[in-house]
């Protein structure tokens, strides 16, 4: 894979990628034995990314997407960047202003996007910074007052911010805690009955986030969760690997909301991932879409405003990806595109 | 037999030097061909670029990269500067992130002072 990616041009390469991820799609569904092809349609959304690089953290303020930090194989990044999804274009924004570092988290709240923990090589991190996209402007915030850490996951929700989970470079954590903008405080939320994890996922659909997948110990978590932002107390949904056909349980995933549905993508358990699988929170059922359409990554980055997703730039392996596709969950599967 | 054994010999080496050459000729080509190339836009007080895959845009920086605040370039030379090293980048397939260091070496004025 490695020998074609450097000796093809880009639009070559992303031929090959396709075709050798196509390839992988038609094994896949030889090794099922379900009759109907999964409904889903990717498209190939950008020539390059803004830059190749993993770990990067991201959030989603109306119609752009912001990316920024992560990790290019040889340093740790502070450069952050934009895309706007309607005009399909990047730009590169104001550098974050804390320490290059990867495996940090990414989350909005209101108008407003927020990067904080990771890590930086060396040490995991407890610094918290927000972005003003107004003013194109980073203000650092209270840090975390507890363990620094990466890998956790974040949410915004109700004009707060959610932080939790996580590795604290000796141990992987179950604490959740809530960020008040307002008075730049922090507080420990109590009630989350989950295991301790590092690199799980969260999606929003509507006043409840739902937060799932995520390993410890080489354990892959099968708990399922929704937090209700109105009073703030988490329900236990069923298991990610309720079903027999589920092969939902992973890390390093990315999950994204779209027209009141949400999805965890890509991932690793054991390889890297390409499948997606769609949630229904009428029913906590899940169903498989079509996967991804590129080698499988992990340490995706997702944009997503409900009304449109895109996702890219993880990595497999050592080959650090740069596309973005646009995912089109109802259309019928076209590999022309 | 010694004849047969020498034709044999003499394809193997003509073929193992076109599969090198073919193969050498592919990583070589590292260059990319892509129809990449900037426009330089006016903004109320400056200069703004977008880099372009034949009419598709790419890139659009309405304001200096990296700086805080919304500063674009100051004159027209600035952006287009800065929009050909992005370009050259690219063709290098290289990120097209920008470094402080870069935009120095690039004499954007607004750098002077890292």
């Amino acid at each position: 894979m490695k020998y074609i990616y450097n000796m093809k041009g880009r639009v070559n390469h992303i031929k090959m990628l396709t075709m050798a991820s196509l390839t992988l799609c038609l094994m896949a569904s030889c090794s099922n034995d379900e009759d109907d092809e999964d409904l889903g349609n990717w498209i190939d959304q950008s020539v390059f990314d803004g830059s190749p690089r993993s770990g990067s953290a991201y959030f989603t303020i109306g119609n752009i997407g912001y990316s920024g930090v992560g990790y290019d194989g040889d340093d740790y990044l502070t450069s952050f960047w934009s895309y706007d999804m309607d005009g399909d274009y990047w730009s590169q924004k104001a550098d974050f202003p804390g320490t290059a570092r990867n495996a940090a988290v990414g989350f909005s709240i209101n108008d407003k996007g927020y990067i904080g923990s990771g890590y930086d090589g060396l040490d995991e991190l407890a610094d918290f910074y927000s972005y003003d996209p107004a003013s194109n402007t980073w203000t650092e915030i209270a840090a975390f007052p507890s363990t620094p850490r990466r890998s956790a996951v974040a949410f915004g929700i109700n004009g707060y911010g959610y932080f939790g989970t996580g590795f604290d470079g000796d141990n992987d954590r179950k604490d959740f805690w809530k960020y008040d903008p307002n008075t730049d405080t922090w507080h420990e939320l109590v009630g989350f009955g989950g295991d301790k994890r590092r690199a799980a996922i969260t999606f929003t659909i509507g006043d409840y986030v739902y937060m799932g997948t995520g390993v410890s110990n080489g354990i892959y978590l099968d708990d399922f969760w929704a937090f209700d932002s109105a009073t703030e107390s988490w329900t236990q949904k069923l298991d990610l690997d309720e079903e027999d056909d589920y092969s939902i349980v992973r890390s390093n995933a990315v999950g994204f909301t779209l027209n009141d549905y949400g999805y965890i993508a890509t991932g690793t358990y054991g390889g890297t991932l390409q499948s997606i699988w769609e949630y229904d929170p009428s029913t906590d059922t899940w169903e498989s879409k079509t996967s991804f359409e590129r080698t499988s990554r992990q340490d995706a980055v997702v944009f997503s405003n409900n009304a449109k997703a895109f996702i890219g730039l993880g990595r497999t392996g050592s080959l650090y990806l740069d596309d973005l596709e646009q995912f089109f969950p109802y259309d019928e599967y076209d590999d022309e595109d | 037999m010694k004849r047969i054994l020498l034709a044999y010999i003499l394809i193997a080496v003509v073929f193992g030097f076109l599969f090198l050459s073919f193969s050498n000729y592919k990583i070589g080509a590292t260059e990319s061909k892509l129809p990449l190339h900037s426009e330089i836009f006016k903004v109320s007080d400056g200069y703004g670029y977008q880099i372009e895959l034949e009419s598709r845009v790419l890139i659009k920086q309405e304001y200096i990269p990296i700086l805080k605040g919304k500063r674009p370039f100051k004159t027209a030379e600035d952006a287009e500067r800065t929009a050909n090293k992005v370009i050259s980048k690219l063709l290098k397939k290289e990120s097209p992130i920008l470094t402080i260091s870069e935009l120095k070496e690039l004499q954007i004025p607004e750098f002077n002072l890292y």
